[in-house]
């Protein structure tokens, strides 16, 4: 960094190096003073590195261990929850006699569910909000479970109050229980999103780079006025100061970079196309318990095909959950829904044209088949975004691990080197 | 030398903060639509119009007190009554006939009048209306059953979406209460004589306390909305607390799950109930409620169709049928006693 000749265009140093000369203090002095001034600023450097860094470290490890954990784990509760709604329905749907695979699935999914669910209520993190929400449904899942066993068993025994009681349980599931979930869901979104601005801060960046910029440019000052007052070009210590200073800026932030664009992969396409996908995928399911209630209730109490419209409206046209760009890769997942959607408008029709035990056939047939490829999709794309998820916020800790504390310890080693590179020049003036 | 330093400095810094704001926008995105559809949208039931010119629903005064007149005429049959396959042309009959099916709005979670079995309706509504379609098409199954809630009854046969309802529909056309949609359905539409004859009663459970109506005072009791058992009810027991479901059946959930302390509603129905919750339940036998008649509710332009249905309850009536009818799905079924068929009243 030290140069053998100025330059034409260093006027300006050189200009400043003239006033530091014509200062009234003696020439040891002011060099005691330089000294004084970047040993602070080149320790600064390394507490300013050790800091940020060491809060992005956290952030990132937060993400990766706790937060994006806690977020998949809500969003499985969710899934699993509907897709419970969805079974349940549809076995009411298919006679007296349940099937049997459809039984396990509610079995498994409401398991899976309760277990989740306790694993995110020992969560420390866990606002009160979400706390309310996990105690009503720790009220609410045994009374839906109990009325999906009441509409199960009157069901097998031919009394029509088993329809009433499928209805009594979805609107506990709808009413109760999802809002809930809903609740416990943004929390941790919530979170996940605020330890992603906290790993990807800039204001941590911009006062590592403003340090390291500042001393690096006094560093070149001190350098030109000791090269004046010493008649020497070069003075080792400071050379190698600034030569460290240059280091812990570049790595940290090449790390911060690294770092970043870690966390913007994991986040775009980890944990932001975990909850499209999931959204997408509890509303497909949500959709398909409509049609089986629809059936079900024959048309009565018609407030299944308008919710069947007002889950699409969320899905499809201006604004839907389709249009954002973070699963626009997953076309299989297009398709499947307009075949789902194609079934659905062909129960309708039957529907209207009278033909029922045909609109049946349809949604307990081939829409139910074609709802379980699409789901495949889903879980398929959703199990991609969680690698995306555990790999690139662990690749975003790897990159910060030692840029902290080597940062410190290089800075430590530049004061040493400007004392060094000092003292003896200072003694040289006594 | 210094701007040569500087702006990679600030280029590593600017990549390393994100000069591109970060954006929540599709998980915010995501949390919007779940939360938009957790938000169930209201509808209000638009306001139904009564008949132009009005429909007289007369009330007659006996001891000082306002009793209704008999509700149940209808209009007179079509004499002779059409043949099936070949209904008059320009009736709704005939409209029927060449749209292949007959499309008619019942109850199916009612045991005995109208039940799902296995895909299939069963029950004494649904056995008259396939006696309405095999007069008309000569084949009683080409008819298509929509299943509409006690409230939907009156719309469904005001818009049009059915050819007929029957679904333990009272005829009603008494004095003016706070519902005219309930008590003056003659107002808005028409009904074929009466088929069936019930009355209100009070279902209880077994260790209930309950022993009279006017224990009701400040209970909850469920009634299906819309229904006339409600206000009659709240004439008896003004105290009582009203607990309003959709469908009929909400009911018996309500009253299992100790949601509501009783269910009124007609006996009929709460013979279907007891059916279901076998000895679990106590009927209050309250004999002094209204006798509640049951007719066929069809859209007030088609007379002929009125005129039409009533000469098929004639015919049932006549032919044995119907007795038939009530001993297989209403007897049998509910084990209520047999009635004989109720004289069917004409309007002059």
């Amino acid at each position: 960094m030290a140069r053998a000749q100025p330059e034409a265009s260093e006027v300006e140093p050189v200009a400043t190096a003239r006033r530091f000369h014509r200062l009234a203090l003696s020439e040891p002095t002011r060099f005691r003073i330089a000294g004084a001034v970047l040993v602070a600023g080149v320790l600064m450097l390394g507490v300013v590195g050790l800091r940020s860094a060491t809060d992005r470290h956290d952030a990132a490890t937060e993400l990766s261990s706790a937060a994006t954990p806690r977020l998949a784990a809500a969003d499985d509760v969710y899934v699993r929850l509907t897709d419970a709604d969805a079974a349940a329905s549809t076995a009411f749907l298919r006679g007296t006699l349940e099937p049997l695979d459809l039984r396990r699935r509610y079995d498994s999914d409401m398991q899976s569910a309760s277990s989740e669910l306790s694993a995110i209520s020992t969560n420390q993190e866990v606002s009160t909000q979400a706390k309310q929400a996990l105690v009503v449904l720790d009220q609410q899942l045994p009374v839906y479970a109990g009325l999906v066993e009441s509409a199960r068993s009157n069901n097998r025994l031919g009394f029509p109050v088993g329809a009433a009681y499928l209805r009594s349980a979805s609107l506990v599931m709808r009413n109760q229980i999802l809002p809930a979930i809903t609740t416990i869901y943004e929390d941790a979104a919530h979170q996940t999103s605020a330890r992603y601005r906290d790993g990807t801060a800039g204001s941590e960046v911009a006062a590592v780079a403003l340090v390291a910029g500042v001393v690096f440019v006094l560093l070149l000052a001190t350098e030109i006025a000791l090269a004046f007052a010493t008649h020497r070009v070069l003075n080792i210590g400071l050379a190698v100061a600034t030569v460290l200073v240059v280091v812990i800026g570049t790595w940290l932030l090449t790390a911060f970079a690294q770092e970043r664009s870690a966390l913007a992969t994991a986040r775009e396409k980890g944990s932001d196309a975990l909850q499209m996908l999931s959204t997408e995928r509890i509303l497909t399911l949500r959709s398909f318990s409509d049609d089986n209630l629809e059936l079900v209730e024959r048309g009565a109490a018609s407030d299944y095909l308008p919710d069947f419209d007002r889950v699409q409206s969320q899905l499809v046209g201006a604004n839907g959950l389709f249009d954002e760009t973070a699963n626009g890769v997953v076309g299989g997942i297009r398709r499947g829904y307009q075949q789902f959607l194609g079934d659905h408008q062909g129960m309708r029709a039957d529907e209207d044209n009278g033909q029922y035990s045909q609109a049946v056939t349809l949604v307990s047939g081939t829409e139910a088949h074609d709802l379980a490829s699409l789901d495949r999709h889903y879980e398929t794309a959703i199990t991609a975004a969680r690698t995306q998820i555990a790999a690139k916020t662990r690749a975003a800790r790897n990159a910060l691990t030692g840029a902290g504390i080597g940062s410190l310890v290089l800075a430590i080693l530049a004061a040493v080197a400007i004392v060094v590179g000092l003292r003896r020049r200072i003694q040289e003036f006594a | 030398m210094l701007r040569r330093v500087a702006i990679p400095v600030l280029i590593l810094a600017c990549v390393a903060a994100g000069c591109a704001t970060t954006h929540d926008e599709a998980a915010q995105h995501s949390l919007n639509a779940l939360n938009a559809v957790n938000t169930p949208s209201t509808t209000q039931a638009p306001q139904r119009q009564r008949r132009n010119p009005p429909w007289p629903c007369q009330t007659k005064s006996v001891n000082g007190q306002l009793e209704d007149v008999d509700p149940t005429p209808s209009l007179r049959p079509l004499d002779p009554m059409p043949a099936p396959g070949h209904m008059p042309a320009g009736s709704l009959m005939d409209k029927i006939y060449r749209s292949g099916h007959l499309i008619a709005g019942v109850d199916q979670n009612t045991r005995g009048f109208g039940e799902r079995m296995n895909g299939d309706i069963k029950g004494f509504d649904i056995d008259l209306l396939k006696e309405v379609a095999r007069a008309i098409f000569g084949d009683p199954n080409k008819i298509v059953f929509r299943s509409v809630t006690s409230s939907e009854r009156l719309p469904a046969t005001m818009d049009g979406e059915v050819d007929l309802v029957a679904s333990l529909f009272s005829i009603t056309c008494g004095a003016t209460c706070g519902s005219p949609t309930t008590c003056q359905r003659w107002q808005y539409i028409d009904f074929s004589t009466q088929y069936y004859t019930a009355h209100q009663d009070v279902l209880v459970r077994k260790d209930s306390p309950i022993t009279k109506v006017g224990d009701l005072n400040g209970r909850t009791v469920c009634a299906t909305a819309t229904s006339t058992s409600i206000t009659n009810i709240t004439n008896v027991a003004p105290h009582a607390k009203i607990y309003p479901v959709a469908l009929r059946t909400d009911c018996l959930v309500a009253l299992e799950e100790g949601t509501v302390d009783a269910i009124t509603a007609d006996n009929t129905i709460l013979a279907g109930f007891q059916a279901q919750d076998k000895g679990n339940t106590r009927l209050l036998n309250v004999h002094h409620l209204e006798d509640e008649h049951y007719g066929m509710a069809i859209n007030r332009s088609h007379p002929e169709f009125v005129r039409f249905v009533n000469g098929v309850l004639e015919q049932l009536r006549s032919n044995g049928r119907w007795n038939q009818l009530q001993q297989e799905d209403v007897v049998n079924v509910l084990g209520l006693p047999a009635q004989a068929a109720p004289t069917p009243e004409y309007r002059a």
